[in-house]
């Protein structure tokens, strides 16, 4: 049977199928990160008795629920969208993930099932509040695990593992799939933390009732802490993966890190700047506003805000001054000393995780004897707002980094790292797994698709 | 209104990302900002009344 060559005018197909995984992405990934933060609400709701947690917990359900269509059709668009546009390449991968793929759509299942079920048995299992947290902490776990399965497949495209596709186990753990799974997981946390913060800031800006001032400043509060707190896990996990990259795929890495696709680097430094000083500068604010007054510590924070700023700047420095020469941002090949890896970027990046466990921890003690709520300042709430629209940029912006990197020079560029190149052309020499990939395909052994333009 | 303009686009040779040029990059960019912004808006829209 032939297989058609389509594309898509104007864009190219490669556009279409980015733009629907990365809008996917950001809806999932909110999805997971909320079905295991409005658990914790609930819980905390039950044992600390506080009624905005409770509140919270179930406002978040309830938006999940109904923003989850969203999500399943641009997931279901974007499968069709791969099998129209890339037919060859997803039948290999459907090969390849046989297992991964039917565990996947069941999980799927399973996950609506019981999100759907924790969401509605609310008022029913009001008296069994311990069973219905345990409902949603499951539906989270399925969320979980769903993202485990499709994480393989995503490390896998960019570090195959150097076995035979048969072997389920070893094409399963590819080099990057561990430490994937960990910064997502991280990752899932923090977004939806600052997303929940912005969101609360955006309220709080319109809210005229005393009542509700003072739970979307809460609000603010609660997801800043989610969203600053495990974003200040990510370099340490983000440097693992880097590392596995480096180790699995080194012209990948090279491609990301000091290639064409190196400015993605420089845009996240540009997003992390803003993500930490915009987060210390609203805990500096805050302080102002605890019960019992902690001057010495708000003078702290505000030290800790300075260095924040120091460090980010000297994570934001370039290492050459051709930074996106495909738009012209280019100051010329010379290489900047302050902009290097080693030892300034670290010295940067360790320095801006310390300062920020140092804020965060004074900011918890603070909040331990609790704050004068719905009193913040109307900048402060831009500030959330202004992180939420910057953690947006920040997964589209990791999200292309990571998926750029297997487009090499692109001559050719991959969809698989070195095993089917971007026109779906497969190439058993160069690929990890070998020859393993053709065993058992008949009629299209290494060729490409019939009628297939481009390089 | 003249159509053979949108025709000639419809019928043009598509560009990749980056190598045919950054604008299919801000394109992209701007599609997923509008389709995620749109899905949340719309997902805002219906649970409000409840």
């Amino acid at each position: 049977m032939p297989i058609g060559d389509l594309n898509v005018p104007v864009i190219g197909k490669n556009v279409v199928i980015g733009v629907l995984v990365q809008t996917h992405v950001l809806i999932a990934t909110f999805i997971l990160g909320s079905a295991l933060i409005a658990p914790t609400a609930e819980y905390l709701g039950m044992i600390t008795k506080q009624k905005r947690y409770e509140r919270f917990a179930r406002n978040l359900a309830r938006f999940i629920v109904l923003l989850f269509a969203s999500g399943g059709a641009l997931a279901i668009a974007f499968v069709l969208a791969l099998i129209t546009l890339f037919p060859v390449f997803f039948s290999y991968l459907q090969n390849i993930f046989f297992w991964v793929f039917i565990f996947e759509a069941f999980l799927f299942l399973g996950v609506i099932i019981v999100i759907y079920a924790w969401y509605n048995t609310w008022d029913k299992l009001a008296y069994r509040k311990t069973v219905h947290i345990v409902f949603g902490f499951v539906a989270g776990g399925i969320g979980l695990i769903q993202m485990t399965m499709i994480d393989v497949v995503a490390s896998y495209m960019l570090t195959p593992s150097e076995a035979p596709i048969q072997d389920v186990a070893r094409t399963y753990l590819d080099p990057t799939f561990i430490p994937l799974n960990m910064h997502r997981f991280v990752g899932n946390f923090s977004y939806v933390g600052f997303l929940i913060a912005g969101w609360a800031g955006w309220r709080y800006l319109r809210s005229t009732k005393e009542e509700d001032r003072e739970y979307y400043d809460w609000m603010g509060h609660w997801g800043l802490l989610w969203g600053f707190g495990f974003m200040l896990l990510q370099p340490v996990i983000g440097y693992g993966y880097l590392k596995a990259i480096r180790e699995a795929s080194p012209k990948a890495f090279d491609v990301m890190m000091l290639g064409n696709e190196a400015w993605h680097f420089n845009v996240l430094m540009v997003l992390l700047a803003i993500l930490g000083i915009s987060s210390v500068a609203y805990f500096v604010h805050k302080l102002r506003f605890a019960v019992k007054p902690m001057e010495t510590t708000r003078k702290i924070t505000i030290g800790a805000l300075g260095f924040t700023a120091l460090f980010s700047i000297l994570n934001v420095i370039p290492f050459t001054g051709n930074i996106a020469p495909q738009v012209g941002l280019v100051f010329g090949n010379s290489q900047i000393p302050l902009g290097a890896m080693y030892p300034w970027k670290f010295i940067g990046l360790i320095g801006l995780m310390l300062v920020g466990f140092v804020a965060v921890g004074l900011y918890l003690k603070a909040s331990a004897t609790g704050f004068h709520w719905g009193r913040a300042s109307r900048w402060s709430q831009y500030m959330l707002i202004v992180c939420a629209v910057t953690i947006v940029l920040t997964m589209v912006d990791m999200g292309s980094a990571r998926e750029s990197a297997r487009r090499l020079d692109n001559n050719p560029g991959y969809l698989i790292n070195g095993c089917i190149t971007l026109n779906q052309k497969i190439t058993p020499k160069t690929c990890p797994a070998g020859d393993s990939l053709l065993k058992g395909v008949k009629n299209n052994g290494g060729s490409a698709v019939p009628g297939s333009s481009g390089k | 209104m003249e159509v053979a303009p949108f025709l000639a686009l419809l019928a043009s040779k598509p560009t990749e990302p980056l190598t045919g040029g950054p604008l299919n990059l801000f394109i992209g960019f701007f599609l997923i900002l509008c389709i995620f912004s749109g899905a949340l808006l719309f997902t805002y829209w219906i649970s409000k009344n409840e």
